[in-house]
């Protein structure tokens, strides 16, 4: 709703309508009780268009006016009867409060307004959050029901094809190509749900050692074709992490680092305390961070473990690894360590 | 194994259902199939299955329906189908009496790994040593023997250890630990429970830092992964 109190138009229009209405009383040769009446009106419309601030001055004006105009003498502001200045400081606290219950009132009928709409747009955002919800739900459910019976089908056929070389290729490319699908499927999903506000990182102590052990098992294929070491520092905090957004982090990584070492070339996998916080590194012997990388150069998987650490209060960054190699540098933050009292 | 275990699964997806049912019948159990939790009560009413393997995203009758229908007349071991990232389902399947759960897509090899240990939970009484790959608990002299040397473990320590080895390869709740090993003292808190786990595993894992005990459940608990010898 536009400002009411401000605008020079609303300050002409005010001074207007109080000249109007004294030439016009003057012209009708109106006695002095009738045209109190006229000017309580006149600041009662006044004040229906203007604000506090337009009102009261309009009050204090006519109230001049009134004594200028039509008490005696005329032309001046003196008062001749006493009883003038009664009805003139009757005037004047009668106008100043028409004026004030008037825009209270308005005020007050604004903030209803305000607050309706205020609820509507709850409402929608309320409505439109529910509906991508259970969007995502159905989304999850509907491509995780295929790959689930994909999943089942290769494994079954991975068993039988043991004795032929050839077909054992063929299922073993599949089965890869299939967990590349399905990772690609649950970050988009955990994308989604942190950008719809599904899902809050819910954040509890993690131990690195855990989160480790969950790579492992989410990537057995690039765990089997290459070698994968883990340490994790004695005095190494745990992290006060969302545990499912941070295996995905890292699941990513190591994914990328997968991708870009050469084969039979090792991964390592280390965590340790770094000021306050929890650093979880995955260092490669891959070419390496071309200079200016960007989430481009790191793909989607990159992106993805940079959104998902900042959700949790981290970030990651690449650096170059002395004799060649990337070190993805996880950074997030540590659990508070539980009262020696209680060991 | 002589008599071969009965496995009901309710999945509404008939692929699912079918490819599942063709591994676990490879694997030696019978298989009883449902497409929602009203055919799944039905079935479990019929045919008592050893176990149930369940869904939870199903229509007219969903997988808390049949869970919590089926806990409330038996204790068969209920294993949940999960999908990712819905892990607030998963938690509320576990309150409602289900004993674990596996995250869709899962591996074949995972899953029955989860059906054994739930059988094992069900068909035998304690034996009073357990034993796991390099490591030996003996419940009734409360020793712990490893690599040929007994590790040394304080009471708390131990009964978290034994609590956790007798329900191998099962979830656990925070709340269940305190409420078995500290008897729901006043003051037990999660950060309790964090301190002697994290104290218990430095003495058992040779390799703290690639665990192969005892490992933490998101949003539950602990979990102790070793299958029994």
């Amino acid at each position: 709703m536009k400002s009411r109190s401000g605008g020079v138009v609303v300050w002409l229009a005010a001074a207007a309508s109080i000249a109007v209405v004294t030439a016009l009383s003057k012209l009708a040769g109106l006695n002095a009780s009738t045209v109190g009446f006229v000017y309580l009106i006149a600041v009662l419309f006044i004040s229906v268009w203007s604000g506090l601030l337009i009102g009261t001055i309009a009050s204090v004006v006519t109230t001049l006016c009134y004594n200028f105009f039509f008490f005696r003498p005329y032309y001046t502001l003196t008062i001749e009867e006493p009883a003038n200045w009664f009805a003139l400081a009757a005037f004047l606290v009668a106008s100043v409060t028409v004026n004030r219950l008037v825009v209270a009132a308005r005020m007050q009928a604004e903030k209803a307004e305000q607050r309706r709409a205020e609820v509507e747009a709850l409402a929608v955002v309320k409505e439109s959050e529910a509906l991508k919800t259970s969007l995502l739900r159905a989304i999850a459910h509907d491509l995780t029901t295929p790959l689930t019976t994909i999943t089942i089908r290769t494994e079954s056929l991975r068993r039988r094809a043991r004795a032929d070389d050839d077909l054992r290729d063929d299922v073993s490319a599949i089965a890869e190509e299939t967990s590349r699908l399905r990772r690609r499927i649950d970050n988009l999903l955990a994308m989604a749900r942190l950008e719809a506000g599904k899902s809050k990182p819910r954040p509890e102590p993690t131990p690195p050692a855990d989160l480790f052990r969950a790579t492992r098992d989410n990537l057995p294929l690039v765990f089997a074709a290459r070698p994968v070491s883990v340490h994790v520092d004695d005095d190494c905090p745990d992290a006060n992490v969302d545990p499912s957004l941070a295996l995905e982090i890292l699941v990513n990584l190591v994914e990328n680092a997968h991708k870009v070492s050469p084969p039979g070339a090792a991964i390592e996998l280390v965590a340790h305390a770094n000021a306050s916080r929890v650093r979880i590194e995955v260092l490669d012997r891959g070419p390496g961070v071309p200079p200016g990388i960007d989430d481009a150069q790191g793909g989607l998987g990159l992106g993805i473990a940079r959104s998902l650490a900042a959700a949790n209060g981290g970030s990651v960054a690449l650096v170059p690894r002395d004799g060649g190699g990337t070190i993805a540098r996880v950074d997030l933050p540590a659990a508070p360590l539980p009262d020696d009292n209680q060991a | 194994m002589t008599i071969s275990n009965v496995v009901l699964i309710a999945d509404d997806d008939p692929a699912i259902r079918e490819s599942l049912s063709k591994e676990l019948r490879a694997a030696g159990y019978t298989t009883i199939a449902a497409a929602d939790g009203n055919e799944g009560v039905d079935a479990f009413a019929k045919n008592a299955p050893d176990l149930v393997l369940t869904d939870l995203a199903m229509p007219r009758s969903d997988g808390f329906d049949l869970i919590a229908r089926i806990r409330a007349t038996s204790k068969v071991p209920i294993l949940v189908l999960s999908v990712r990232g819905a892990d607030a389902d998963k938690v509320r399947a576990l309150d409602l009496g289900a004993d674990d759960f596996v995250t869709k897509p899962f591996s074949v090899t995972e899953l029955l790994a989860r059906i054994r240990a739930q059988l094992r939970r069900t068909s035998a009484a304690t034996p009073s040593t357990l034993a796991f790959p390099d490591l030996t608990i003996d419940l009734d002299r409360r020793r712990v023997m490893q690599g040929g040397r007994e590790v040394r473990l304080t009471p708390t320590e131990f009964s978290l250890l034994e609590l956790l080895a007798t329900n191998a390869g099962r979830p656990l709740f925070i709340e269940q630990i305190i409420a078995r090993v500290w008897r729901s003292a006043p003051g037990t808190t999660a950060d309790t429970v964090r301190v002697h786990m994290s104290a218990l595993r430095k003495k058992i894992e040779s390799d703290p830092s690639d665990p192969h005990y005892i490992v933490t459940e998101p949003w539950v608990g602990y979990r102790f992964i070793a299958e029994p010898e």
